[in-house]
Parts: C-alpha cells; structure tokens; sequence
C-alpha cells in the first residue's frame, strides 16, 4: 500500500507508553499542521497517560488533539479514503483501529472574479477547485437550513468527491433522487474533465446541446436552486452545474435579474434574437443567394451581383469558406495564450476579412454575413449551447445549399425535432414552449418586477411555486 | 413509434407541393436585374425590351416574337441576354400600339408568372416603350419612372395602377385607367437629351386603349377618384397670380332620385390650400383669402367638370361613378339606375366646389 508514493509520509512516535503511528499525504495534508496540531500534543505524553492501545482512539476523539473535524476508523479502506482526501491518520500499535483527523493542506487557489462570465453588477466570486470552498460560497448566499448537501464518491480511479446541492422544501424531490441516484451510478475512470460530470448526469448524452446549466458564478448557481434545480459541484473543477437545464435557461444571465427588469427583458429577447440571427443568417443567405433571388431587394441585389463579378467562387463555396476561417480563427484564439491569441484574431480577422475583399476571393457581403452571424453567436451566454448552435449552423447551410430554403426549413423542422426529443431529469427541453401557459413562454423571455414575485417553471414541480 | 410519426410527418412535407418545385441554382454573377419591362406590338409580333443593370451601366435587350410569352421566354434563353431576372421588374411600360390591340395577354402573364411580381407598375406609353427605354442612355430609365411615380402623387395629376390591380380592373369590366408615359424631346427637361415624363392618364375598356386623358381631365379624373395626395394650382389672384398649395380634396357624390329614378348627380368637391405665393395681395386680408379661395375652387371644378363631360361623350364610365353609387345605396341604385350604361352619357351631373385657405405659410401665422 502506497509503496512508490514519494509523497507518502509516515512516522513512528512514542505516545507515551504507547507506539503511534502517523500517516498523511505530503501536500495534501499541511505538514506543519500535522505537526503542531497532531504530532506535538501526541508526543508530550500527558494526553493520553494510562491509556492502552485499545482505548487510545476513543480517548483521542475525546479531545486533546486541535482538529475540527476526527473520524474514528475501523476498516483500512475508510482510513485510505480520509488520508486521500486530506486527513492524517493516527493508528497505535495494537489496537486495530485510526483516528483520522482534517488537517487539510491550506495551500488552495483563492476565490477570484470569474474569468468566463462577465459580472457587471453581481458579486465578484467564482468557484475554485475546492471542494468545500465552493459549498461554502453557497452557503453564504443562502443561509438557510434547509440547503441540504449530499456527498458522493465517484471515480474508480479518481475517487473524486461530489457534492450535491438543493434547497429542502423547494426542488422537487424526484428531481434530487433521480440526481442522487445518476451520482451514485456513475461508472467513470476519472472525474477530472467537465465532460465526465455532464456525460455521466445527461439524459442524452449522444446530443450536442447542453442538458446540464454550467457556471463558475455562485450568485447564478444559487438563484437556480432557489428556482428549484439541483446543484452538483465536483471537487478539482471550479464550475457548478446546475439540473434540469432546459432551452431557454441557457439564454439567462444573473445580470438580468440584478438590472431594471425593462432593461433585463430586452437583453434577454436580444440574446434569443442574436441566437436566430447567429444560426439562420449564413444559411438563408446561402439559400437566397442561390436560388431565391427574389427575396432580396433590387438595389441591395444589384450591389451583391456587382461586388460578385469579380469574385471567382461560387456563393455556397464563399459561404464554407468563410464560415471555416471564422472557426478556425477562433480556435486558434482558444488553443493560444491570451496575448498570442488576441494577436492571431487580430491578424486573422484582417487577413481573412479585408485582404480577402480586397483581393476579391470573397464578396464584401460574405463576410459582412459570416462576421455578424459569428458576433451575433456571441450573445449567447453558454459556451457549450454556442458550441452546439455553431455546429447547427453550419448543418443548415449543408441543408440550405442542397434545398435552398426548402432544405434549410427541413433543417430547421428536423432540429426543432431533435430537441423536442430531449429531456433533462424528466423535465422536456424545450420547456416552457412546449406547454400550453401563454404566461409560462412569456416568462422565458420577460423578467417580471421582483417586487411583484414571480413563478418558478411549473415543469421543474417545485413544491412552492412563489418565489 | 417515435420515428415512425417523425417519417410520417416528414412524408406529410411531400403533400405541400414543395416536392414539385424544381429549385435551379442561379449563379449571383451572371444575373441580369431586368427593372423596367417595354412590349411593342410591331405587324403581327410582339417586341419586348428590357432594360436591366443598375445606374451608369444599364443595357437593354430587344427579342421579338410571335407573342409576349414566347418573346419573355427567348429573353430568357437567349445568350446575349444572360440570365435576366425578372423578380424584380419595377415597371412595365406598354406601347401605344400593344395596347390597343389589348392589355389582357401582357397583364394575364404577369400576374401567373412565377417570377414576375404582381406589384410592377403599369404604364401605357404615347407611342413606342421601346423608345422609352432607349431615351435615357446609359443612365437607364427604370429609376426616372419610380421618381415619376412619387411626382405623380404630389403633383395630383396621375396614379400609378400595379398589375395586380390592373388584372383586378379587366376582371370586372368596365372602363378604368392607367398612368400613361409621354416622351418628351430635350429642351423640355433641363440637363436632359430625351426623357420619359408624365402623360396623364390612359382610359382602358374591354382590356383595350381607347384614348389618353387630356392633363386636366386627368386632374379632375384623379380629384374624382379621390386619389389626389396633393398639388399646386396657379389661379388669378387679386394682385395678379397666386400660387396655392392644394393639401387635401375630396369629392363626394350626391344622387338625386325622384320617383325611384335617377334623374341628376351633383359633384361636391371640397379643398383646402395654403398659398404659397400671391403676388401684388395680401394673403392674410379676408377679401384676398375669399378671391383665392373662390378662383381655386372654380379651377378644380372645370377639371372636374372636364373629366366627367369626356367620360360622358364617350360613353366610357372611367371614373367609376356608377360604382361608387351602387357602393353608396345598392338596391336604391339598382332599381334608379336601369342600364347604368346608356344611362350614364344622358345622366345631368353637375359640379360645385369649394376650397378653404387654411395657411399662408408667413412666418408668424398662428396655426389653425
């Protein structure tokens, strides 16, 4: 056990009479804590005067030793879990049995402001790696007893801690059983990526759409358990995720709520507009200009025709092309260090865009389409919805080249579909559209007056529906 | 059973006639913007020039042919005419001579055509509309003809009569009107060789020409119609000419039945103006407004005067009264009127009008 483990520590100590043992996990576990916590209280001896090895443990739980937090263990794989998870372990001589006590390692990334998800006017905290900092972090937005946090394992290689978070009396408790029970089912190696958690809890994993609301944002995460959702947090990842994550859930920021309620309505139906215009845009240029010329007005056609001259490609192929250099522009820009990365935009963008009018490999409206459907896909606040409307994107074009508007509306109606098709924890995707509650669509897009309360989704079966 | 409602459903696309639709991909750079439509009739064929491209590079295409079908569909397959599109024809200009031998053909065509839009103008041309189009060079004529149409409107001497409603008209029958063209030699247009302008209007009955309005009658046919968006008049003022502003005018129709008959009709019309100009008067004097308002209003009945005495010499009810007084009272009208058209040339019908100064645009005149 632990043989090859540079970083296991271990060390024999007199106890008194009695022969310890201490065991850690070098940074992991704060060495100088163990030792002035844990190792110098032990070695003076008074603690545990006439004691024998079999009362040791119990006389330790007792006191003496300045832990918060001590479990006493009688089987070795309970004792390799705590000295995992940051514990040291105290086994005497003789007595079958440790005592294992928090003296986690202070050494941690401090809470910062998101670096993802712009705050304007919220709070400037975002989860860390830590576990226990980001329950806390919830905890101080929602001070209430009944915000209940389950702990599980899950990794068979990772052993990675996984905690899931609701509010008692608000979430619908089939929503936190059929949580519960995806949590304790996982079947994965590792929990190290993003992916792992979000694959193991989907519905449908197989759909590029996101069912699982992701934030680094506690104020976020916390006003979706108050609308009833559970949380899950993993430990070693500094986001949260948030179920059922429906459609339109992925189209809200907190900034709506935290501005004027005219102001966050707006916002929100020009995200939903910039995510129309973002997915049909290419595509309805490239079924216009190719076989529904009408549709466009004479003079706006007469220029297209004339800057067309003297391009040599054909429209679809302007179109491809462009929409591809954008993709890889921007994941260059991903893939590099920020300042490296922004240069590359910079230089691509100009390359890409001016010298490629200028040259006259594409049409100035091209690129005026493929810059403003990319902007536009900006808006959208979810990374992983953006990611899957830009591969939708580029499926309509496909669509709209083959049939022209007829493909592209084929397209549309096939999507429309798929995620009609989809469920996150029982609750349909698309969610509230597919109902029959006029107000509940409104909902979706117009963020009432706070002061007025407003109706959790009547589909997440909250048992309070008043906020 | 998911899939195969979703099969089913997409079966269902097929039942919508999409499926018929033959998509043909048109290449952006070889399209030609055909604008303004012309057709001729020329011995026993039918010319049709188009005129395509934008401002400073506008070329025309000349096909003839048997018919205006066959002459739009060699347009269309001729290679020197490229791939000329008519989705976005603006204007449709018939000569003087196709239109006599009748509008039904051309107008029928357009508005089933699959390509052409029902909401092109209608223009019946004093002569050739071949020679329109040639008039105006490289510069084109199609953005001339959609000025002309905004003109027309302010001036209150024409309309302009989409396809649509032109088919609308040769569906019911009866006598109607068309915006006609009049070209124009240099001299009468400054800085320009040889323009299209204005021509009034054009009569239309039984799908044919049968002649063109003078400009008066046009103005009065237009006030009549109750069509006029707005003009200006120059009428002889206290001090010598004035100028006025004709903002708004309406004509109502005024029956007179006795014994269930119509024996007479009154036309009211009612103006108001602003002047704009009155030389040697004061505009603001009561006596100068009354003399002003009096000697526009006795201008506007004449045309209107005008209009009604040549609809009613040639027989040809163009202004639609006797619709117009069937919309007011149906069965009355019906019964009153017998055979409306022999009735009509006999009708004694009478004018009256009266204007209202409303403004003389100085400059510290107190809004009314």
């Amino acid at each position: 056990m632990f043989s090859g483990c540079a970083d296991f520590a271990q060390r024999e100590i007199k106890a008194g009479e009695l022969t310890a043992f201490v065991f850690f996990i070098d940074g992991l576990t704060g060495g100088e804590t163990v030792a002035r916590e844990i190792i110098k209280p032990l070695s003076e001896g008074r603690l545990l005067s006439g004691a024998t090895a079999k009362t040791a443990p119990e006389k330790l739980m007792e006191g003496g030793v300045f832990a918060a937090s001590a479990n006493l263990r009688d089987t070795l794989g309970e004792t390799l879990s705590d000295i995992l998870s940051g514990f040291c372990a105290v086994v005497f001589e003789g007595s079958g049995r440790a005592v294992c006590f928090e003296a986690r390692s202070p050494d941690k990334r401090s809470v910062e402001a998101p670096k993802e998800e712009k705050v304007v006017k919220g709070s400037k905290d975002a989860f860390v790696e830590t576990l226990r900092t980001n329950t806390a972090l919830v905890r101080r937005k929602l001070r209430n007893e009944n915000l209940k946090i389950m702990e599980f394992t899950a990794g068979s290689g990772s052993h990675t801690l996984i905690a899931l978070i609701y509010i008692d009396g608000f979430t619908s408790p089939q929503i936190v059983a059929e949580a519960s029970e995806r949590l304790s089912n996982m079947e994965v190696e590792g929990v190290i990526t993003a992916a792992a958690v979000e694959e193991c809890l989907a519905d449908q994993p197989k759909t590029p759409f996101p069912q699982l609301i992701t934030t680094e944002r506690p104020d976020k995460f916390c006003l979706n358990l108050l609308e009833g959702r559970v949380g899950v947090i993993a430990d070693g990842m500094p986001l949260g995720y948030l179920a059922p994550g429906t459609f339109a859930q992925f189209f809200k920021v907190p900034e709506d709520s935290a501005n004027h309620f005219i102001v966050g309505t707006a916002l929100t139906a020009l995200r939903c507009a910039a995510m129309l215009l973002s997915l049909l845009l290419p595509s309805l240029f490239a079924a216009v200009s190719m076989y529904h010329q009408e549709m466009i007005p004479a003079k706006l056609l007469q220029s297209m025709i004339t800057a067309k001259q003297s391009v040599p490609f054909s429209s679809p192929a302007e179109v491809l092309v462009m929409l591809l250099s954008f993709e890889l522009l921007q994941e260059a820009g991903l893939q590099l260090p920020n300042p490296v990365g922004e240069t590359v935009s910079i230089i691509g963008g100009l390359i890409v865009g001016q010298s490629a009018v200028e040259a006259r490999i594409v049409s100035p409206v091209v690129v005026i389409i493929v810059a403003l459907s990319g902007v536009a896909g900006y808006t959208t606040p979810d990374q992983d919805m953006a990611s899957a409307m830009r591969l939708c994107r580029f499926l309509l074009v496909f669509a709209a080249i083959a049939g022209g508007v007829f493909g592209m509306m084929t397209g549309l109606a096939l999507l429309l579909y798929h995620l009609c098709t989809l469920e996150s924890f029982g609750v349909p995707y698309l969610t509230p559209f597919v109902g029959t509650d006029v107000r509940e669509m409104l909902r979706a897009v117009v963020r009432p007056p706070i002061r007025r309360g407003s109706l959790r989704e009547k589909a997440l079966k909250t048992r309070r529906r008043w906020i | 059973m998911k899939r195969a409602a979703a099969v089913l459903a997409a079966a269902a696309l097929l039942l919508t006639g999409c499926s018929g639709v033959r998509l043909k991909y048109r290449d952006l750079a070889k399209l030609q913007i055909v604008r303004t439509l012309a057709v001729d009739r020329e011995g026993g064929g039918v010319t049709v020039t188009a005129e395509a491209g934008e401002d400073g590079g506008a070329k025309i295409y000349t096909v003839s042919a048997a018919s205006f079908g066959e002459a739009v569909h060699l347009m269309r397959t001729a290679p020197e005419c490229g791939d000329t599109f008519f989705a976005h024809t603006e204007h449709l200009l018939i000569g003087e001579a196709a239109a006599k031998e009748g509008i039904e053909g051309i107008i029928d065509f357009v508005v089933r055509s699959t390509e052409m839009r029902m909401d092109a103008d209608v223009f019946i041309v004093r002569g050739d509309g071949e020679k329109v189009l040639k008039s105006a060079g490289e510069g084109g004529v199609s953005d001339f003809l959609s000025f002309m149409k905004d003109y027309a409107a302010r001036e209150g001497s024409s309309y302009m009569t989409d396809c649509a409603d032109a088919a609308a008209e040769i569906e019911e029958g009866g006598a109607f009107l068309l915006s006609a063209l009049e070209l124009r030699r240099s001299g009468d247009i400054t800085g320009s060789e040889a323009l299209a302008f204005d021509g009034g209007l054009a009569v239309i009955s039984g799908g044919k020409l049968q002649y063109f309005l003078t400009e008066e009658e046009a103005r009065g046919a237009v006030l009549i119609e109750n069509k006029f968006r707005g003009g200006v008049v120059t009428v002889p003022g206290p001090g010598g000419e004035a100028a006025l502003r004709l903002t708004a005018a309406k004509v109502r129709l005024n029956p007179v039945y006795e014994s269930e008959k119509l024996v007479s009709l009154e036309l009211l019309g009612e103006m108001e103006a602003g002047v704009i100009q009155a030389e040697g008067a004061d505009p603001k004097d009561a006596g100068t407004r009354e003399a002003l308002e009096r000697a526009a209003a006795e201008r506007e009945a004449e045309a209107i005067l005008l209009a009604v005495k040549r609809a009613q010499t040639t027989g040809l009810d163009f202004l639609g009264l006797g619709a117009e007084l069937y919309r007011q009272s149906p069965v009355r009208f019906t019964g009153a009127a017998g055979n409306w058209e022999e009735l009509f040339p006999e009708l004694p019908i009478t004018v009256t009008a009266a204007c209202r100064v409303a403004r003389t645009y100085e400059l510290g005149e107190e809004l009314k």
